[in-house]
């Protein structure tokens, strides 16, 4: 079996002068129209004044493609026991405890959900089952990015930057940066938390909200205007990452205040208790607010599990579970906007194949991704399998990457976000589509 | 106070320690807010405090000046107030030691520690963490905790139902006796800190499977740096030195850390180039420790996470040179480095480095001399979840970020906080502002706002922001409850303007 994934070099980044410009230091002074205006009531131009000015070739002119929600399973998820490869008799051959029973064990209290004769689903995956079967769901398995470190922080920061971890400048950035869509809302870049993830840092500014009901100043009605206007004016001067954010922040209170704060009952299934399910629930009311999302990002952390991660049940099966019930409530919620939404679950590596003394897994390599929405060739799972027999495993005994993450990526930047600038949002890289996507009409 | 912590606990354990904390604890506020001077003297003038090298030490190498403090630093001169911090026992310190004697599981031995509520741990380890921010002098000595406390971060809830002890162990034998001594002091305590071994799973490490977590982080995140050369084989030795490496689970001694001789491997490894021969235990530890500490990379990957605290999110070369050999030079200590940092060109002229949450909350309340009763504490720490930056809960091993890009996005609770707490809406925090502006001379708004403005950015305000600031307020009779109200709302801004954010 080909080992691909790995004969990819770590990207060189530097050599292109374009995205030399594209780091935040290359923000050009806008000159526009100052938030203190807007918040005084007078009208907006075309760009907002916190909008920075981004030195780059110039953007692709287009209309907008699906809204794009980023999921960052932080950690190093073990994909193995997400989507599992039953039909290898090395996954049995490594994981005597950890492993999950095949889907014909009929005397096995957890069995593997078949997908495909070959790979299933852990049962705690089980609401992802229907969205497969109905052909909006596709895992790819042995993918991942090129990260030799095993690091958590080297691997997410390449895989999140899709380039040179030195420049805090993300893939999605990059790709706002790159398309032009006419969409100068706030909050077309947003991410679920307090921080933003690197993917989303660097070219064009992105909104952290904690929730849409706390998005705004807290203090009496009748002096909320005053405030953010003196705020506004402290901030209307700098192009530094704080007076960005500042007017960012001020400019997303300014949209949030336009639409109300209760939440709608959820079309379908309800959204699982936690701080996941309530992310999901918030993007949900986000974009069914039109309000020009147009990427959103969602961390669930806690994959890290060296130790005590459980089978059937347990620590990761509870991850799981949340993740599996946030993606299907999401699903049935805005089951109306399906054709315009794709939904990406990713991890910074996969975990060793061999499970460990303590119940649990090390730090590997090739993972799982998942790809959810209405333009996904779903019901099929993406593999070039590489085998999981010992000559078959790299490094300390790691599953081989076949397909860059990039590879994933890029086709849905193409197809689905109507962004044909492709190179430009992962530089040094030539992306080889695998099919996994439709052209969007 | 003349005695010490172990005599006060013999003076007849819990009850008579909770009768006199009561006590202790009010003396110990008194004094804190004692300190307020009679008159607010300027030592800096608009358009100086930012450039100004003597706020930038007590901005960055502390929590913030508190009334009083910026024209006592200015007034010794740099150099010599960098000397009084770096020797912080020698700075009387009553008030915040009477805080912290006022606790009780937090001067437990483990043992005993172990027994009590884990909640009432978690809330003794945020009071005595914030009531040393706020009020302790030893402010360098305070923020270099906190630097370690990251540099070696331990997840308060990973294993929710003893970390809380265990990071108490942490925190008063790992980190506090060692965070201005030498760096391999610090890295041997802490892999003696039964906390870092059950966060990063070296309590599960055995023989027949080795579990690589602690391994890697050892050398990733405390000693070399991802990339100061070694590889995964190096990772896989490394685990097997730390096999068996673990901690009593019962008994009298429970909590000590020691080596279980059954689960350790005594076999021959190398690592790094190094053989280590078979037949060895805690010995190999010791010397694994030796060759970590020892390793340049170590010297260089220390300097540049000072530099990035102290001086700019991009390291200057230079500097990070200097301070690795300084490292080099003087076997790790950590005063030597920081009077590297703090006397170089470089810090002299360092570009603004963005005030992390907990340093803006804690200088926001240091600014105005606040005053923090013991519920407040509570507040304080739900606040600082809410800012981004709740006490000891970032969940993985590198600690809380250092840089700008990661703080920034996270304006509006900064924002909203500065409202709340001016406002009165932070329970159990009181501002003496009326004191304030009497120390202050102030007669009118222009001159309130002159002398807040001082409190909070070490400058009057330019002519500029001040017409803002002005009109904003809008009458000029400060005896006027509505005027008095708006100059509130005023300095709420003015802890949440961009000023106030940056060190």
């Amino acid at each position: 079996m080909s080992k691909q994934g790995r004969s990819n070099p770590v990207l060189p980044v530097g050599h292109c002068a374009e995205y030399e410009q594209l780091t935040r230091r290359a923000f050009l002074g806008s000159g526009l129209r100052s938030l203190a205006a807007l918040a005084l009531g007078e009208t907006l131009v075309a760009y907002p004044a916190w909008m920075p000015r981004v030195a780059f070739a110039p953007p692709h002119v287009g209309p907008r493609g699906d809204t794009l929600v980023c999921i960052f399973l932080r950690g190093g998820a073990d994909g193995l026991n997400m989507v599992i490869p039953h039909g290898d008799e090395g996954y049995y051959e490594h994981r005597s405890v950890l492993s999950i029973a095949p889907p014909d064990a009929t005397q096995a209290e957890y069995r593997v959900l078949d997908l495909d004769g070959f790979f299933g689903l852990h049962p705690s995956l089980a609401p992802l089952q229907e969205i497969y079967a109905a052909g909006d769901l596709a895992p790819i398995h042995a993918t991942g990015a090129p990260d030799e470190s095993r690091s958590h922080f080297e691997a997410m920061a390449l895989m999140e930057r899709g380039a040179s971890t030195s420049d805090y400048n993300g893939w999605l950035g990059r790709h706002l940066a790159t398309l032009d869509t006419g969409n100068d809302s706030a909050l077309r870049a947003i991410a679920i938390g307090d921080m933003l993830p690197a993917s989303l840092t660097g070219a064009v500014s992105a909104t952290a909200l904690q929730s849409i009901a706390e998005h705004h100043l807290q203090a009496r009605e009748e002096r909320e205007g005053a405030i953010q206007s003196l705020l506004a004016a402290l901030y209307e001067q700098g192009e530094d990452i704080l007076a960005i954010a500042a007017r960012q922040t001020l400019a997303s209170i300014e949209t949030l205040s336009q639409i109300g704060t209760e939440n709608r009952p959820p079309r379908g299934r309800d959204y699982p208790e936690g701080d996941f399910g309530t992310a999901m629930r918030t993007v949900a009311r986000l974009i069914d607010a039109d309000v020009g999302v147009e990427v959103a990002c969602v961390d669930l952390g806690g994959w890290d599990t060296h130790a005590a991660q459980g089978s059937g049940q347990g620590q990761m099966a509870n991850l799981m579970d949340q993740l599996a019930q946030g993606l299907a409530a999401f699903y049935e919620d805005l089951q109306p906007l399906m054709d315009s939404l794709t939904v990406v679950v990713m991890s910074e590596f996969g975990r060793r194949v061999q499970e460990n003394g303590a119940l649990g897994t090390d730090h590997g390599h090739g993972n799982m991704m998942l790809v959810m929405g209405g333009g996904i060739r779903g019901g099929q799972v993406y593999a070039r399998w590489p085998g999981l027999q010992p000559e078959q495993l790299v490094g300390p005994g790691d599953l081989a990457i076949t397909t860059d993450y990039r590879d994933v990526l890029g086709e849905i930047i193409r197809k689905r976000l109507n962004n044909p600038q492709v190179d430009a949002v992962f530089p040094g890289y030539t992306v080889s589509e695998i099919g996994l996507a439709v052209e969007r009409e | 106070m003349g005695f010490s912590r172990r005599d006060f606990l013999k003076l007849g354990g819990l009850a008579t320690a909770a009768l006199s904390a009561t006590s202790c604890s009010a003396v110990g506020r008194e004094l804190a807010q004692r300190d307020l001077p009679e008159s607010l003297g300027v030592p800096l003038q608009s358009g100086e405090a930012a450039a100004d090298p003597v706020r930038r030490l007590l901005n960055r190498g502390g929590y913030g000046p508190r009334p009083g403090d910026l024209a006592r630093a200015v007034e010794m001169g740099l150099e010599a107030y960098l000397e009084e911090q770096l020797n912080p026992e020698q700075i009387e310190d009553t008030a915040a030691d009477l805080l912290v004697r006022n606790l009780t599981l937090y001067h437990m031995d483990p043992g005993q520690l172990t027994e009590q509520d884990r909640r009432d741990a978690t809330a003794e380890l945020f009071v005595a963490t914030l009531s040393r921010a706020l009020y302790s002098k030893r402010q360098l000595y305070e923020v270099m905790v906190e630097f370690w406390s990251d540099h070696f971060n331990i997840y308060l809830f990973k294993m929710r139902k003893v970390m809380p002890f265990l990071k108490i162990l942490d925190d008063r034998d790992a980190i506090r006796p060692h965070a201005l001594g030498r760096f391999r002091d610090l890295v041997t305590a802490s892999v003696h800190s039964p906390a870092m071994l059950v966060y990063l799973d070296n309590v599960r490490n055995h023989k027949e499977a080795p579990n690589e977590n602690y391994a890697r982080e050892l050398m990733e995140l405390h000693t070399l740096g991802v990339h100061g050369g070694y590889t995964q084989q190096d990772v896989q030795e490394v685990a097997r030195v730390l096999t068996g490496w673990t901690v009593r689970r019962r008994g009298p001694r429970r909590g000590e850390t020691f080596l279980d001789e059954g689960q350790h491997d005594f076999g021959e490894k190398t690592i790094l180039g190094r053989v280590f021969p078979a037949g060895r235990g805690v010995e190999e530890i010791e010397d694994l420790i030796n060759l970590l500490v020892e390793h340049p990379s170590t010297a260089t990957f220390i300097a540049t996470k000072l530099v990035r605290r102290f001086v700019a999110d991009e390291p200057p070369d230079a500097l990070v040179e200097r301070v690795a050999e300084t490292y080099r030079s003087t076997d790790g200590d950590i005063k030597a480095m920081l009077r590297t940092i703090f006397l170089s060109e470089e810090f002299a002229t360092a570009p603004p480095k963005l005030k992390r949450p907990y340093s803006f909350m804690i200088s926001a309340i240091r600014a105005l001399h606040g005053d923090v009763r013991g519920r407040g504490y509570r507040r304080l720490a739900n606040w600082l979840r809410t800012l981004g930056q709740p006490l000891f809960q970032w969940g993985t091993p590198d600690g809380y970020p250092d840089e700008a890009a990661a703080w920034a996005t996270n304006l509006l609770p900064r924002w909203n906080f500065c409202l709340a707490l001016i406002g009165g809406g932070v329970n159990g925090v009181t501002l003496p502002l009326e004191e304030l502006a009497q120390a202050g001379d102030a007669t009118d708004t222009d001159s309130a706002l002159d002398v807040f403005a001082q409190l909070i950015l070490g400058e009057p305000l330019e002519a500029a922001t001040k017409q803002l600031f002005s009109a904003y307020v809008g009458g000029s009779d400060i005896s006027d409850a509505e005027t008095r109200e708006r100059i509130g709302e005023a300095l709420a801004i003015m802890l949440a303007s961009p000023a106030f954010q940056w060190a």
